[in-house]
């Protein structure tokens, strides 16, 4: 299955090609391939390991990034879901209902429990996606039944940005964008 | 990873709810660590008891695993956030208690045992080498896994949970003998332990270990610990400022001959090149102890971090022949070793003198928010690391004999 990375990688050696050539047509060439019947049937996925046996295994939303490391414990207010650490790109907002997406945990190993809190007081994310994940995020998601996907094919962060639409398939591992 | 099952069945809600969430989080963990397949525990112990840290979370993780579950294993617990029997004198709100003990209730409607230790091994939980086993509480594993040669990784205290409900745990990290393998050559100096109360030097040799080489497994060379207490702080040190769940110490811990293999390079696979080097020397140890040292008279002198053992209760006693001036002087142990300690009349002596020995709780875990804390000096090198990383508690080190001298003459 083509990813949208293989799809970019076309549509850039058409316009290398256009350019070179008669350097028109780019516009109604880039047009073609988006609307290339099969282009449009093949969404990027991103492949990675998710946990198993969640009873809401695939959820959809909007993916908010935190480029740096999340320690659950400390990190966020438990009773709004608002991110407390000045540290964090995502100081100020809420997680509530996201796609949390970050590199790896951090901190302390009573981060699981906080992430169980959060989902108590229904504030917390609705998935969380990670490169790296560790037994503090896999617990805590486990027990919150929050869909949890890492160790995928490519660095996540960078494949990602925030405000994205996309679908998360929990027991297979993967991530489609929308 | 290849389900049992027995697995298979628990995990589709067979037997319940709290049996379903338990297998969910071992088969889970298992598929991370890549484990082929999960193995029966023979004992538990689980930590993380404290409302302070658990919270809501906790109570109804519990509520859940109830409903259909209980332990397959004898299991401990860690300690909790206060002295059951002593609240009041520790300044604990009333809502907190009221927390604490509905969490502790819980924990015995799962069957498990109120020990409410840090040293399971010293009160009824003593596994045998080779056994695998599930325990949380760093300085626990330590000594399971370093002084007994039973085999553990270090859980997590809901890690820890799900597997005495499940009664099987991945088979992965230090359960397998392979990994057990040391990578790291400490070489302490001759000169190093060659001091009145060797073990207060221990356990800075067990915190610079630790710091240096957080997530290492050392062969120590050079110290022979002389008893179980001594082990027990050197450990949970090593612990505390790194990550080390293994250790072994030449001639004396069970695997060090096996281990010993590997350092002097006789199995071909592994060169003693391979090893990182560390060597010990006397000045490094005295300097962190002078640096270590309290400037002022302390506010609470703590001991039994990890729990005292009786052995430690009747030496305090013996050394305590006055009693405590300006300031507090706390010992923290488990209720079973408490009871031994009032039966033998040391509580009632040692009270007699200003101190209180205090159960279920330790220094770590207590929830001392209400209680002004200047200055805390502890013989612990597990409670140096901890203290001042959590509430800002200004802390110093020790050693016991000194620890008493100054307790009984009031100032420094």
């Amino acid at each position: 299955m083509k990813g949208r990375e293989d799809i970019y990688s076309t549509i850039e050696g058409k316009v290398e090609r256009e350019l070179n050539g008669k350097g028109d047509n780019i516009e109604k060439t880039l047009k073609k391939e988006y609307l290339n019947e099969e282009n449009q049937k093949t969404p990027a996925t991103y492949h990675g390991k998710g946990l198993k046996g969640l009873e809401n295994n695939i959820v959809e939303g909007k993916i908010l990034i935190n480029s740096q490391p999340i320690s659950f414990f400390g990190d966020f207010d438990i009773n709004t879901g608002i991110c407390i650490n000045p540290e964090h790109d995502i100081v100020e907002m809420s997680i509530e209902d996201s796609i949390l997406v970050f590199p790896s945990g951090a901190g302390s190993t009573v981060g699981s429990y906080s992430i169980i809190n959060l989902a108590l007081n229904e504030k917390a994310p609705r998935a969380i996606i990670v490169n790296r994940s560790d037994p503090v995020l896999l617990i805590g998601c486990a027990i919150a039944s929050i869909p949890h996907i890492h160790s995928f094919d490519a660095d996540i962060t960078e494949k990602l940005h925030s405000g994205m639409r996309v679908r998360i398939e929990c027991e297979s591992g993967k991530l489609i964008i929308l | 990873m290849e389900l049992t099952d027995y697995e298979i069945k628990a995990l589709k809600g067979e037997y319940g709810e709290g049996m379903a969430l338990a297998a969910k989080i071992v088969t889970n963990l298992g598929e991370f660590f890549d484990a082929p397949k999960t193995v029966k525990v023979s004992s538990v112990h689980v930590s993380g008891v404290s409302f302070k840290t658990g919270g809501l979370a906790l109570e109804k993780v519990l509520e859940t695993l109830t409903k259909g579950g209980r332990v397959k294993v004898p299991t401990f617990l860690n300690p909790a956030g206060f002295d059951l029997k002593r609240y009041d004198e520790m300044s604990i709100s009333h809502e907190f208690q009221r927390r604490q003990l509905s969490i502790i209730d819980k924990f015995l409607n799962l069957g498990i045992s109120p020990t409410m230790t840090c040293t399971p091994y010293l009160n009824g939980l003593y596994p045998k080498k080779g056994d695998i086993l599930a325990w949380a509480e760093s300085s626990a594993v330590s000594f399971a896994n370093s002084v007994i040669g039973a085999r553990t990784n270090r859980e997590s205290g809901l890690s820890a949970l799900a597997t005495a409900i499940l009664g099987r745990t991945p088979y992965y990290g230090l359960l397998i003998k392979e990994n057990r393998v040391p990578d790291l050559l400490v070489e302490v100096g001759e000169d190093v332990l060659n001091y009145q109360d060797p073990g207060e030097k221990l356990f800075m040799i067990g915190l610079l270990i630790g710091k240096r080489y957080p997530s290492s497994i050392p062969y120590i060379r050079g110290i022979k610990p002389h008893d179980v207490d001594l082990y027990k702080g050197f450990g949970a040190s090593m612990a505390a400022s790194g990550n080390i769940s293994l250790y072994h110490v030449e001639n004396e811990t069970p695997e060090a001959n096996w281990a010993r293999n590997y350092v002097d390079g006789n199995i071909e696979s592994c060169k003693s090149s391979d090893f990182e080097h560390l060597h010990i020397d006397d000045s490094s140890i005295v300097e962190l102890l002078a640096d270590s040292r309290p400037d002022r008279m302390p506010s609470l002198m703590a001991v039994g971090c990890p729990h005292s053992s009786i052995r430690e209760i009747i030496k305090i006693d013996r050394l305590m022949q006055r009693p405590v001036k300006n300031t507090k002087f706390w010992i923290f142990t488990s209720e079973q070793t408490r009871i031994l300690a009032q039966r033998q009349g040391l509580v009632d002596s040692l009270e007699s003198k200003g101190v209180k020995v205090f159960s279920d709780t330790c220094i770590v875990v207590s929830e001392l928010d209400n209680i002004k804390l200047d200055l805390v000096v502890t013989n612990s090198g597990k409670a140096f690391h901890y203290l001042p990383k959590m509430g800002n508690i200004d802390t110093a080190f020790f050693p016991l004999k000194e620890m008493i001298q100054t307790a009984m003459e009031g100032e420094l």
